[in-house]
């Protein structure tokens, strides 16, 4: 094939969008396409039509086609910042912006295509808009860029990543594929098209099979699931947060959909599982990146998130240092064969892998990529501040990470504290004007130096102590030093694992206050248990205990021997014994449910963060 | 003194969003809640709008434009709250 052919399933009469601002056919679109390819300038070599639509899918993509048909690429911008928007507006290669924004540039497509009253009226009046435009033909050569898209986590030197026609519609054409998206199908997106994910999935992808895509991007929960509920949709194209969100849902309230698209960030395992049980759905995951294109798939069902697969035709593997390797028809021609990217993988049988984190200083907050010195050098930039270290610690529920910055401001030799307080809010305003409001850091100290060691490196773990957080990113004194456990010498059935007792570990609080002593409840809680759950982790609840005694006492700065083991006539009888340089402080039985989730802090070792880590695979 | 629903939304405006520099009572009861006042996030809409269905049974609005008018301050937000919430959750 040497051409795509947009709109092929379309007859003239099926719809192309819906929602609340009304239906539009194919026909529709080619006219309304017509109509504003007419209005833009000529093409020169290398020529781009700026994209910046915030409420119309329909109006961005009858823009699409209207800057292919006049011979234009299209740009768009990396997010809808003015600042961002108008950098892009600059470049001497863009000939014009298509908008439906309020920001005044000359082009507002929904003026062009009277898709609202009160203007369209003014366009009559004027007598513009008089003559019938005829239909253009969407069939796009394979070569050939059609699009620019501009990468920039934060701010800095925008990066343009140029999209062919083969790399994008081809991608467009392998997802309908896989995912088996068929005509009729009715897709709602919940993210913006003005990414590469939205552009993608909410309008190239029903573009390309006959399938249609809402008009609005519903952000919140509610709104969502009145697009799909109003318009019996299929298909759901979001984000993880989002998807958290929906846990305030009904349960079925999305029960027309047949599929749900996660990109732009890791779906965190609790979100997955409590959408499959409230909404009876498996989301479908999607790994990729601006640069590479779709790289990999998975379904989320209830349990343990499996290896991620590539797509068809996408050939991965791993480089010296770890990093993922990627070959795939939608890597643009210009760049290396394989592309290694950002991301430290881990090769999974059946040609798959495991995603285990970025390699770069890159993290992703809220599904944007964020560049860490990009925000610590934008703090650095401030007036009044000297120095400046901002680090990144992983956050609840979809959000991904957030950042923590550490200020040390220009000595002043009034040094009121009023001072550091307005020098903050004077860095946030700074940032402001830069960054996404999603990438400001979410605490920020002040601090009359940096910790940092002989060869000017801060190390991670003296930059968490600033903010009261030990190396996982938890508050230190609430976390127990866990060793790697191992089967001890001579037992069949059993782990140990070494603990060290930070000094100023929250459990001692509370009982004498100059006898720190470990109660027997929180060495069952916080050191047995989630030992239990390590070895034995089909068992559930405690069901009774026996024969327990807490004959040493577990003080300060202690390092323990944790063993726990069973044997194979009674599995849910487990024998614990903690030891404290060789000698038995604490021992005695407990009698667990052997299916049980409903267990009392089994499985768990809140709050004591992270547990035994078992060694080996 | 009984708490009011608007001391209420602030603390747990700090609580569900974790923001461990914030004072639950300097939160000013008409200040914009995201981007100019508090700073918070779109991320932080949908985190707030959970916690809120969670502890007082309303749900956001099906339309995206009102729920910028009821995310926008404190008082917006109690205001929202007496006329969706059951009374029992406003006690």
């Amino acid at each position: 094939m040497t051409a795509f052919e947009l709109l092929g399933d379309h007859d003239p009469d099926t719809i192309v969008a819906f929602g609340d601002a009304g239906t539009k056919t194919a026909a529709d679109l080619l006219s309304d396409a017509a109509r504003i390819s007419r209005a833009l300038p000529p093409a020169f070599d290398g020529s781009q039509v700026l994209l910046v639509f915030e409420k119309d899918r329909y109006a961005m993509a009858a823009a699409f086609l209207a800057a292919l048909d006049r011979g234009h690429a299209v740009a768009l911008p990396p997010n809808g910042r003015r600042d961002s928007v108008l950098a892009v507006h600059e470049r001497p290669e863009t000939a014009i912006v298509l908008h439906d924004t309020e920001a005044g540039f000359p082009l507002r497509v929904p003026d062009l295509l009277e898709l609202d009253g009160e203007r369209a009226e003014r366009m009559l009046r004027s007598g513009e808009s008089a003559e019938e435009p005829s239909l253009v033909m969407p069939i796009v050569p394979r070569e050939g860029v059609i699009a620019t898209v501009y990468t920039s986590g934060t701010t800095g030197p925008m990066t343009p990543c140029r999209k062919t026609s083969a790399e994008l519609l081809g991608e467009a054409e392998g997802l309908a594929r896989t995912f088996d998206v068929v005509p009729g199908d009715r897709i709602v997106g919940a993210v913006a098209p003005g990414h590469i994910y939205g552009l993608l999935f909410t309008i190239l992808l029903p573009l390309m099979r006959g399938a249609s895509f809402s008009r609005e991007t519903p952000h919140h929960a509610s709104a969502v699931a009145h697009c799909v509920g109003t318009h019996r949709a299929s298909i759901l194209v979001s984000v993880p947060v989002q998807l958290r969100a929906f846990g305030a849902l009904a349960g079925r309230s999305l029960a027309q959909l047949r599929r749900v698209f996660s990109s732009t960030g890791p779906l965190p395992d609790s979100v997955a599982r409590d959408f499959h049980e409230r909404h009876g759905l498996a989301v479908t995951e999607i790994f990729g990146s601006t640069e590479t294109g779709g790289i990999a798939w998975r379904m989320r069902f209830a349990g343990d998130p499996e290896p991620w697969q590539p797509f068809p035709g996408v050939q991965v593997s791993v480089g010296e240092t770890g990093r993922l390797r990627v070959d795939s028809p939608f890597l643009h021609p210009e760049l290396t064969r394989p592309f290694e990217t950002g991301d430290l993988i881990e090769p999974a049988p059946d040609g798959g892998f495991i995603h285990l984190g970025r390699a770069d200083g890159i993290v992703k907050i809220g599904g944007r990529r964020v560049r860490i010195q990009e925000v610590e050098d934008g703090i650095r930039k401030c007036s009044g501040v000297e120095d400046a270290a901002v680090l990144a610690v992983p956050a609840p529920a979809g959000r991904g990470h957030r950042l923590l910055a550490a200020i040390v401001p220009v000595p002043d030799p009034k040094g009121a504290a009023e001072a550091e307080g307005a020098l903050l809010s004077d860095v946030k305003a700074v940032l402001l004007e830069k960054f996404e409001p999603t990438c400001l850091p979410r605490r920020m100290v002040c601090v009359d130096a940096l910790p940092k060691e002989a060869n000017g490196k801060v190390p991670r773990e003296r930059l968490l102590r600033l903010f009261g957080m030990g190396a996982d990113g938890r508050p230190a004194n609430w976390r127990l030093a866990w060793g790697e456990s191992s089967r001890p010498e001579g037992v069949v059935d059993g782990l140990e694992c070494p603990v060290d007792v930070p000094p100023d570990y929250a459990w001692f609080e509370g009982h004498f206050e100059d006898y720190p002593v470990l109660a027997g409840a929180v060495q069952l809680k916080e050191l047995i248990l989630p030992m239990v759950a390590r070895a034995f982790p089909e068992l559930g609840r405690i069901e009774s205990m026996s024969r327990i005694k807490f004959t040493g006492r577990i003080v300060p700065g202690d390092r323990l021997l944790v063993r726990v083991e069973r044997r194979p006539a009674k599995r849910t009888r487990v024998v614990f014994e903690i030891r404290k340089q060789g000698e038995v402080c604490s021992r005695g039985i407990l009698t667990l449910a052997a299916h049980g989730t409903d267990a009392v802090g089994a499985g768990r070792s809140a709050p004591g963060g992270r547990g035994p880590v078992r060694t080996g695979s | 003194m009984a708490e009011t629903l608007e001391d209420r939304l602030k603390n747990l405006i700090v609580e569900s969003l974790a923001l461990e520099d914030v004072d639950p009572a300097e939160i000013r009861t008409e200040e914009a809640l995201f981007v100019e006042g508090l700073g918070l996030d779109s991320i932080d809409a949908l985190e707030l709008a959970l916690a809120i269905q969670e502890e007082f049974g309303v749900a956001t609005s099906p339309d995206d434009e009102r729920n910028r008018e009821i995310f926008f301050s404190v008082k917006t937000l109690a205001d929202f709250i007496r006329a969706e919430a059951d009374a029992s959750v406003l006690e």
